[in-house]
């Protein structure tokens, strides 16, 4: 389960994110909508920390992950980030091959048990619906694949350090529609063993794949319910304004 | 006066185009100049200008290398059989031995020497295994029983492949250019190898760990490392490093190649450090934090992703930093002792290319063998810094998605 | 949490080596400053070489640097602005631009002792112009060319095609644009490389040994085939082939630091500069 609670954060002398509070249940996918620069993404990346590398940065309030303040002192970062899963806009594999971006995760974790590490890696991209498609070039380069099949594979690498927690920060919008759909489909089969938490710019992406949405604009969280409710009758005018097209 | 001003930019802008091609031509004159005087070389006679080697005619060798000759008057080869020829004692004869065979009288002192080619002949006639060095102006005009040895080029071979420079050599300059060679490799690689871990460490702090305020201090300090002229650097290394090294390594004498390269390491760490920092930072964000967000260590996202993507540029810093050292002369002139000869050890001293020409120029006079040598040691200095600038272009443009 | 350990070690020898580094120029630096300082004083910078260059003070070599300076920007700075400009302004981004470049990384990257076998084989001796002022302002003009050019580039660069893009729609021509728009805009960032261009020619040695430097030339220079001494020249000459050595250092410890001073001198200025009018220029 993962909660924040009275969230205030500051980029500088820019106020990112105003009061935010929300609970997202345990195997639930919860999606962040809203125009571009209404901090959604910010909120996505304060669960793993990630905003932690831009200097100058400022943050109030509490970020519950799993039933501990992550930002409390003594909290170790990469183990956090080894709990907590992220899957990013463009996909960004290493310049190695398919497999070593999968055991990445593990050998810096200082796994170096080789069958273990094999076993991991099929099953992580199995995970993530990639097995049948590269098993046979395991050791090809990772930029041979297709983007779809590249942001898959980020996928399997997020999967293979087990996280309990993914956050995708608009994972599908540098992809076709098919690989789309293919990242869709993979959420739902996901959605099983990892809570997780999608920023999109893509409405019917949220309406399709996710339980419980939250609509954000100029860093406050404007409404966040089931994702039904949310599109077909929400509370607020804004929100509606939004759903419909009037703006963004 | 629309017209007029017209007429005017067109000119002006004429002249920009024309402005635009400065460097290439540049760089065409200098090759043409290098190498037009620097293959005169190929042309040179062996043997000093205006000077002869003849034997006797019964003498079958008709041919002798630079080094041959030199070895012969070095006492070095003593029998003819030695260069393929009858089983006889080589005996030197030089132009001066003449005035101690005969009077001057005998030699027609009062008139110009008028008799002075004779008795060469006679000499040369009468002793087999002679052979004399002679200067064009004497040699015998009856050239019976005396056969001159054919004038020889000095070849590439003799150039490239010789082990000896010793361009003062009479009767054969030796211009064996494999000691300088092997000297500037060794000097310049031994540099790399000193300012590589260094350079690449203080990339990597620079790009990854000093805060704004660091660096703000930093970059400025190594703007002014590269600004020193390299004749001071030459000069501390005279002052400090030169005695330095002897008492350090208990040597004879503190002007060693690995003086060199001690200097050469510091003069080439603010171009490794500039160029792989670049490379650093430009390894694109996302790469950094997917290997973050994967639970990797601010170290292992460097050692494990940053690295390894900027290893091209960090590869270009290396290439670039030979060059650097490479063609640098001042300092290595000044601290490396100077001695003509194939290193054996880096704490011996040794001589390199540029610093060969930049002692030697200024003595050697224009046009002659010496002077060509030296330009053909700047057309191979050219060459290589050529083939160097390529590569690193080449290496710093290869795309990063290309492959592993 | 081994881990952590590799990294705490691995992070404390890097902040070690950016001290080495420091530490180096510093040690440098001071070792000259150090010597030199109490060498230097009016005398010093004002009277010729006196008793087989033991004695005396440096002005010739002040001089002849200082005519080497003007010379070779007078032979580059025009020649390189304007081929900046050809190839920021006019030539595009097609496969004569490359080329171009190419060329001027390449001279960039010629070793000194290059342009002195050239500048040798050329002006001195084909041109005939002998040991000579205009030789080596020649010789050193070409060496410093890439870095003007390279400079000048950056600073039109920097400037915002919004700029280009006004003035010819006033009705302006190129030409005009460039001269009254961009040049003016761009002038402090081009002044810069200027700056750092006579950093790099008053410390040059090679290049000068064969087309200008004199070893002993008390006199001054009265006109462009005069053979001048130079101050990175004389410290060669009496750091290494003095007649008495031991008596010359402190005239060799105070020529280096008059050199390090006037490369000091125009570091700092063009980084004033840099400071004052924002955009920074590359050095290489």
């Amino acid at each position: 389960m993962i909660q924040s609670k009275n969230i205030d954060f500051y980029y500088s002398d820019f106020h990112a994110l105003k009061g935010i509070s929300m609970e997202m249940e345990a195997h639930t996918v919860t999606a962040f909508i809203g125009p571009s620069g209404c901090g959604k993404s910010t909120f996505l990346r304060l669960f793993n920390r990630m905003n932690d590398l831009i200097p100058g940065t400022r943050l109030t309030g509490e970020c519950i992950v799993d039933g501990r303040d992550i930002y409390a002192r003594g909290v170790n970062v990469d183990e956090l980030r080894k709990q907590v899963g992220m899957v990013f806009q463009k996909p960004n594999p290493f310049p190695k091959s398919i497999f070593e971006n999968v055991a990445y995760g593990l050998r810096v974790n200082g796994v170096g048990d080789r069958k273990f590490i094999e076993q991991r890696v099929e099953e992580s991209l199995a995970g993530a619906a990639l097995w049948n498609e590269v098993k046979d070039k395991l050791k090809k380069s990772a930029f041979e694949l297709s983007g779809g099949q590249q942001q898959r594979l980020c996928i399997a690498r997020a999967l293979a350090v087990k996280p309990s927690v993914l956050l995708m920060d608009e994972p599908a919008s540098a992809l076709d529609p098919i690989s789309t759909s293919k990242i869709e489909e993979l959420i739902h089969e996901l959605k099983k063993d990892y809570t997780i938490v999608i920023v999109t710019h893509n409405m019917q992406q949220a309406a399709r794949v996710s339980d419980k949405t939250g609509f954000f604009m100029l860093g406050d969280l404007v409404e966040f319910s089931d994702t039904k409710k949310m599109f077909l009758n929400p509370d607020k005018e804004q929100t509606q304004n939004y759903i419909t097209g009037r703006f963004g | 006066m629309k017209r007029f001003r017209r007429i005017v930019e067109k000119i002006a802008e004429g002249m920009l185009t024309l402005s635009g091609a400065v460097t290439t031509v540049t760089i065409l004159l200098i090759v043409v100049f290098l190498f037009r005087e620097g293959l005169g070389l190929f042309k040179s006679p062996a043997v000093e200008k205006g000077y002869a080697l003849c034997v006797n005619v019964a003498n079958p060798v008709d041919r002798l290398t630079p080094f041959q000759i030199k070895q012969i008057f070095d006492y070095a080869i003593v029998n003819w059989a030695e260069l393929g020829g009858k089983d006889e004692a080589i005996e030197l004869f030089r132009f001066d031995d003449i005035f101690s065979r005969y009077s001057d009288e005998e030699l027609g002192a009062e008139n110009d020497y008028a008799l002075l080619p004779d008795k060469l002949g006679e000499v040369v006639a009468s002793s087999p295994g002679i052979i004399a060095f002679l200067p064009e102006e004497y040699l015998p005009r009856d050239l019976k029983g005396v056969r001159m040895l054919r004038s020889e080029h000095i070849t590439a071979g003799d150039f490239f492949g010789g082990r000896e420079w010793i361009p003062t050599a009479t009767p054969a300059p030796q211009f064996g250019t494999l000691p300088l060679l092997l000297g500037t490799l060794w000097v310049s690689i031994i540099a790399i190898f000193i300012a590589l871990p260094l350079g690449l460490g203080v990339a990597i702090y620079l790009s990854e760990l000093a805060n704004e305020q660091t660096r703000k201090l930093l970059k400025p300090a190594i703007e002014l490392l590269a600004g020193i002229p390299s004749v001071v650097y030459g000069f501390f290394g005279l002052v400090v490093l030169v005695p330095l090294v002897q008492k350090a390594f208990g040597l004879p004498v503190g002007e060693t190649g690995f003086t060199g390269s001690v200097i050469l390491a510091i003069m080439a760490l603010p171009t490794i450090i500039t160029v792989a920092e670049d490379a650093m930072r430009n390894t694109p964000r996302a790469m950094r934090e997917a290997s973050l967000a994967l639970g990797a260590t601010h170290w292992q996202t460097i050692y494990r992703v940053i690295v390894p993507y900027a290893k091209s540029g960090i590869s270009a810093a290396v290439v670039l930093g030979i060059g650097r050292a490479i063609g640098e002369t001042m300092a290595v002139l000044m601290v490396t002792g100077n001695a003509a000869v194939i290193p054996k050890t880096l704490f011996a001293p040794l001589r390199t290319i540029p610093a060969t020409i930049a002692a030697e120029l200024g003595e050697a006079p224009a046009g002659g063998a010496h002077y060509q040598a030296l330009f053909m040691l700047g057309c191979i200095l050219f060459l290589i810094t050529l083939v160097i600038n390529i590569t690193a272009e080449a290496i710093s443009k290869r795309q990063h998605n290309k492959g592993l | 949490m081994s881990k952590h350990t590799g990294q705490n070690i691995a992070f404390w020898i890097f902040r070690l080596l950016g001290l080495i580094v420091v530490g180096i120029l510093l040690w440098i630096l001071g070792f000259i400053i150090w010597n030199g300082i109490g060498v230097i004083d009016w005398e010093f910078l004002t009277e010729a070489p006196t008793d087989g260059m033991t004695g005396g003070g440096i002005f010739p070599a002040i001089v002849g640097t200082c005519c080497l300076i003007l010379g070779s920007m007078i032979v580059a700075f025009p020649i390189g602005v304007m081929s900046a400009i050809y190839t920021t302004e006019y030539a595009g981004n097609g496969r004569v631009v490359r080329f171009i470049r190419i060329m001027t990384d390449n001279l960039g990257g010629i070793p000194s002792i290059i342009f002195g076998l050239f500048g040798m084989s050329l002006f001195v001796n084909t041109l005939g112009w002998g040991d000579s002022i205009l030789a080596g302002s020649f010789t050193l003009g070409l060496l410093v060319l890439p870095l003007v050019i390279r400079t000048t580039e950056e600073a039109l660069k920097a400037i915002p095609d919004s700029f280009r893009t006004g003035s010819l729609a006033l009705g302006a021509t190129k030409l005009q644009t460039i001269r009254r728009v961009v040049l003016p805009m761009a002038f402090p960032n081009i002044v810069t490389g200027l700056i750092l261009s006579i950093g790099r020619v008053s410390g040059e040695t090679a290049p000068i040994l064969f087309t200008v430097a004199a070893y002993f030339l008390p006199k001054l220079p009265t006109g462009i085939f005069d053979q001048v001494m130079a101050l990175p020249y004389h410290l060669y000459v009496i750091a290494t082939s003095g007649t008495d050595l031991e008596s010359a250092r402190p005239i060799a410890y105070g020529t280096a630091l008059v050199l390090i001073v006037i490369v000091l001198i125009m570091n700092i200025l063009a980084s004033i500069l840099r400071r004052y009018f924002g955009k920074k220029v590359k050095t290489n």
